[in-house]
């Protein structure tokens, strides 16, 4: 199973292999439990999300397309939905719009040009670091509010009572700085 | 939503690239991407963008025991992967293309294989009620039994116990050989009362022997007695006297 891809792993799992399964989850473990502590901020809520996570890998009759993208950053998408989907679970007394779960065909098209793919994640981490410092304290809470806590972008503007497009247009901004300071890491 | 064809979508183009649009605005933007080289360059920077997210994780430690709670709800205990595997691979085998012989001789594999498989888990099943059920046993006590004849007969009887179980073993030697229908029975004697312990008969060399299980409301009883009956289906004695303490 060591010397298996991520691809041939999940292609076993789709014939109810456990032994890949249980690959997959060695090779990725840290990084989903990581994902969930720091979304959830508890380790009970977090241990939820990681069986969800693993039962969803053992269960998905679409499986991974590696056309669409690596397999890791599917993993985190359904990672981040499973997160999400159990902090609204929680909140349900407030009125949420969903966010349509598993949109991962928005993951990048062109795997060559995806960072993770030059460099290691912990040196992807550090660029990653890097570039928040060119943030501002807004774009920094709309990340931690869209991305880990899961909020629609309607639900950021009413709690902060601004318009909608100004919470666009921030976000858009965030991403752009964010790659910008991403890409001229990488150059250097 | 912005103008079509000037380009003016950013504020959309990022509703779509985190997948907080509405299908409507979906399929807008998706038909837009189509023809404009510059949203769709930005549609793919933006993803960039957003897909590097996650990479800014502190690792956290990962608990030990994470593994198995997860594994365990997802293969629950009574699921037993090696037989899984095991008829999978039957199943592959006799899907392979058989002709109707190899049909019919890989279906007697298969009932032979789950036969044998069966018997080992009946066997492993006894073998652990054996030994769950297993006492040490104690004698409790001896007798001697005296030939009623002039002889050499004579004979020894153990009482023993084993967990919640009283047992006789009975065993005698120098007895005549039996003829017909003949039998030799053994009788428990209670205020000269006398109850069967069943039948034997003796080997060529006049041995014999005999275990008898004592119910809780047969105990006690004071002597033994053995005799020589002409068949086997007596209740009270009827030959003569062999053998007694």
């Amino acid at each position: 199973m060591r010397n298996k891809s991520d691809t041939e792993l999940m292609q076993l799992v789709m014939e109810k292999n456990r032994p890949a399964l249980e690959e997959l989850y060695d090779r990725y473990i840290k990084l989903v439990y990581s994902f969930a502590i720091k979304s959830t901020k508890d380790e009970q809520k977090a241990r939820v999300i990681v069986q969800a996570v693993f039962t969803r890998l053992w269960t998905t009759e679409k499986g991974y397309d590696p056309e669409r993208g690596q397999f890791v950053n599917w993993l985190l998408t359904i990672t981040r939905n499973m997160a999400i989907d159990h902090l609204r679970a929680e909140k349900r007394n407030h009125s949420f719009v969903p966010i349509e779960p598993e949109r991962w065909d928005q993951i990048a098209d062109h795997p060559e040009n995806n960072p993770a793919n030059v460099v290691s994640r912990k040196l992807l981490r550090e660029q990653i670091e890097k570039a928040y410092r060119y943030l501002s304290r807004s774009q920094v809470e709309l990340i931690q509010s869209l991305y880990w806590e899961g909020y629609s972008l309607s639900e950021i503007a009413q709690m902060r009572e601004e318009p909608i497009g100004t919470i666009k247009s921030r976000l858009h901004q965030t991403l752009k700085i964010l790659r910008n300071h991403l890409v001229l890491e990488m150059e250097e | 939503m912005g103008t079509y064809g000037n380009c003016s979508l950013s504020n959309e183009l990022v509703a779509y690239v985190i997948g907080d649009t509405t299908e409507e605005e979906k399929h807008f933007i998706e038909k837009h991407l189509l023809r404009c080289s510059i949203c769709h360059r930005e549609v793919n920077e933006l993803r960039e963008a957003w897909n590097m997210i996650p990479y800014d994780l502190e690792e956290t430690e990962v608990p030990v025991d994470l593994k198995e709670e997860v594994m365990l709800a997802i293969f629950p205990p009574e699921e037993v992967p090696k037989s899984v595997r095991k008829w999978t691979w039957l199943k592959r085998f006799s899907f392979s293309g058989l002709s109707p012989h190899g049909w019919v001789t890989a279906i007697l594999i298969v009932a032979l294989v789950a036969s044998v498989w069966n018997n080992l888990i009946v066997r492993q099943q006894l073998v652990a009620l054996e030994s769950k059920s297993e006492h040490p046993a104690q004698i409790l006590q001896v007798y001697s039994l005296k030939s009623a004849n002039p002889g050499s007969a004579n004979g020894n009887v153990w009482l023993f116990e084993k967990g919640n179980a009283k047992k006789l073993v009975f065993h005698l030697q120098g007895l005549e050989a039996t003829k017909g229908s003949e039998a030799y029975q053994v009788w428990l004697i209670q205020e000269g009362k006398r109850r069967s312990a069943g039948v034997f008969l003796v080997d060529q060399n006049g041995t014999g022997i005999l275990t008898y299980d004592m119910k809780e409301e047969q105990l006690p009883f004071d002597a033994i007695g053995i005799t020589l009956e002409p068949d086997s289906e007596g209740t009270q004695p009827r030959g003569k006297k062999v053998l007694g303490t």
